[in-house]
């Protein structure tokens, strides 16, 4: 039976990343009946080596037998040719009024990654069948070094985050809270990783929150931000396995590799409350549902005003920095492991 | 959306005989009947894409359709996009071959040095003429061994050369003008003080005794001069045309102003080594063919259009 899976694997973004993944479990399921086609979005930085994923590309279709595409449901179409079509899609936000729905209704099957986004599809009106996908596991990419005395900070409790400086990655409410919670005198630290084109914005945002607060005239009174940069797998991986804390609230609740690796760690971790890891988790930080703001969006249309996401609650994100310590660590990891194995 | 349909149908193992290819032109009418008339496959020129007509000619072959907006393609995919040289079009047909998820083949007929038609004694203005460099396609066609090396040094590619044959034509009875193409801005021309208006010129090929040729690179005009024994006129100063001169395929004559002067246009026709650079020149194209040129793009089209549409 020939698959022929249509995805954005080649870029090096969230949906690269993800679709990449995605890729590999569908070549150890389907194995030579794969065909592999690269999407483009976006052209920027795109992924030279894919591995033994290459072969697949070489691949043809023999018979059409399953379509899948991988990509904004805006970007997908139905082919009547093949005999069964699959969408595979990713949603921070409802996707009602768009056109989506009815277009994501004519598949015969529906992916996404989280519990999260089938439910903002089914709210939206997708009346396909929406299966959640887990990914398989990643092998380990290894550790690297950060270079820090950890001796010396002992005593500190190590918040870290790979947040970008996007709008909806939930980097300035993680900003907020942390600054407002804690104060120069403090033993804390808080991480920022970075990948280099978005240290500026990472500097700048952190500089503006400060402003925007107004809590000291005097800005040395605020607690320094360390910004990374880099965000490269292996220095993540070193931050989950040295580091105390990993803060994750990006809007719409998704799990994303940094995230599913800090689970792999059984780091404690400043989640969203929609991703239910157990209704006891001690870090799970309150989320509302929001209308959808952006000032800058990679396609018109996507995550509009006219739909709304999940948003975290910075005030309870500081709540949930403040009460960390060993017991609630303790707690966090035993709820993430059942979780894992669940 | 077409860029999905594209990749389905190049993922697919069925035999492609009929290609839809889409064509980027600006000037090269010649090439695109040669190119129609010698394969199977359905081209296409889309106005939308330019934003302006893609064709000057009056006759087009009955493959080669001319729409608006890439929706009015009937097959609702696209195999390949051609385009010629690698100026503002080229710009317009990589973003194309990016929306659509189809390759690029990049016809030169200017060399690196050159790096795009350009007249004789023009200034060439590009903000940053570094830039094309980078340029390339998932093939590059050359008209020649020289073009090709040029922009092979600069960037690796699969690079084919294709010769043009040039096209014969019924020559008039009275052919005793002077041919001066019709795509030649007509500032290049004022600015090279050539008078047009002594009643020697013409644009017209069928009525052309010599060709005056204003151009730093060869076009698909100076082949068709050259297959219809029609010489060819080069002043000093041609960037791409040295190899014409050296194998004596031209006469190089000092200023491009020279037949200002009426008598200096019968003084050519009866310069005693006229004939043997005629000759030689008609030989030199005649080792190119109509059956060669389309084989060679139909090779180049079957490989290309077979692969998947990879960038990294």
């Amino acid at each position: 039976m020939s698959v022929l899976l249509i995805a954005p694997y080649r870029q090096t973004d969230g949906w690269g990343r993800k679709s990449l993944e995605f890729a590999k479990d569908m070549a150890k399921l389907k194995g030579d009946e794969l065909c592999l086609r690269p999407l483009y979005y976006s052209y920027n930085n795109l992924r030279n080596d894919i591995g033994d994923l290459e072969k697949y590309e070489q691949n043809n279709v023999e018979s059409k037998d399953v379509l899948i595409q991988f990509g904004l449901p805006m970007n997908l179409a139905y082919n009547g040719d093949f005999n069964e079509n699959i969408a595979v899609t990713m949603v921070d936000s409802h996707i009602k009024d768009l056109g989506w729905t009815q277009s994501l209704n004519l598949f015969d099957a529906v992916v996404v990654f989280s519990d999260n986004e089938k439910k903002l599809l089914e709210e939206s009106g997708v009346t396909t069948g929406i299966t959640v996908h887990s990914l398989g596991d990643k092998p380990f990419a290894g550790m690297q070094d950060m270079g820090l005395n950890l001796d010396l900070y002992k005593n500190t409790v190590k918040f870290y985050t790979d947040a970008s400086p996007s709008e909806s990655s939930g980097l300035t409410e993680t900003i907020a809270a942390f600054l407002s919670s804690y104060y120069v005198c403090d033993n804390v630290m808080m991480f920022v990783f970075c990948d280099s084109n978005e240290k500026e914005a990472v500097m700048k945002l952190i500089e503006e929150t400060k402003e925007r607060l107004g809590i000291f005239t005097d800005k040395r009174n605020y607690k320094d931000v360390a910004v990374v940069n880099s965000k490269d797998e292996t220095l993540l991986n070193y931050a989950h396995a040295n580091f105390d804390c990993y803060i994750n609230v990006e809007y719409g609740g998704k799990i994303n590799d940094s995230l599913s690796n800090a689970m792999r760690y059984a780091k404690p971790s400043i989640v969203l409350d929609v991703l239910n890891i157990n209704d006891e988790y001690p870090l799970s930080v309150q989320s509302c549902e929001q209308i959808c703001l952006l000032n800058n969006r990679p396609m018109p249309g996507i995550n509009s005003g006219r739909n709304s996401w999940r948003v975290p609650s910075s005030t309870d994100i500081g709540r949930k920095m403040k009460m960390v310590n060993s017991e609630v660590f303790d707690k966090c990891k035993q709820y993430i492991l059942s979780y894992n194995k669940g | 959306m077409f860029a999905i349909e594209n990749i389905i149908r190049n993922a697919s193992s069925e035999e492609k005989e009929k290609l839809t290819i889409l064509l980027v032109n600006e000037t090269m009418d010649e090439y695109c009947s040669m190119l129609a008339n010698s394969l199977p496959h359905d081209f296409y020129l889309v106005t939308g894409i330019a934003n302006f007509p893609q064709w000057g000619t009056e006759s087009k072959p009955s493959n080669i359709h001319i729409v608006d907006f890439m929706h009015e393609i009937p097959s609702r995919h696209v195999d390949a996009i051609i385009v010629f040289n690698r100026g503002a079009m080229y710009e317009r047909a990589e973003n194309a071959s990016r929306n659509l998820h189809v390759p690029l083949i990049v016809v030169d007929f200017a060399s690196s040095i050159t790096k795009v038609p350009c007249p004789l004694h023009a200034t060439l203005n590009l903000p940053n003429p570094e830039v094309l460099y980078g340029r390339s396609g998932d093939a590059c066609v050359a008209n020649s061994k020289d073009v090709s090396r040029s922009w092979i040094s600069q960037i690796p590619c699969l690079s084919v050369e294709i010769n043009y044959p040039g096209r014969t034509i019924q020559k008039d009875q009275d052919a005793n003008f002077i041919l001066l193409d019709n795509t030649l801005p007509k500032q290049s021309v004022e600015g090279l003080g050539v008078n047009v208006n002594n009643g020697l010129y013409t644009n017209v090929i069928e009525k052309a005794s010599m060709y005056l040729y204003l151009w730093h690179n060869k076009n698909t005009m100076l082949y068709d001069c050259m297959r219809n024994r029609i010489p060819v006129i080069v002043p000093k100063g041609s960037q791409d045309l040295g190899d014409l001169a050296s194998q004596q395929l031209c006469l190089v004559v000092e200023s491009p102003t020279m037949f200002n002067d009426p008598a200096n246009y019968e003084q050519v026709l009866k310069f005693d080594g006229l004939p043997q650079l005629v000759e030689n020149a008609y030989n030199y194209v005649s080792k190119f063919t109509e059956e060669e040129f389309g084989n060679k793009w139909n090779n180049l089209l079957g490989h290309v259009c077979n692969k998947g549409f990879v960038r990294n």
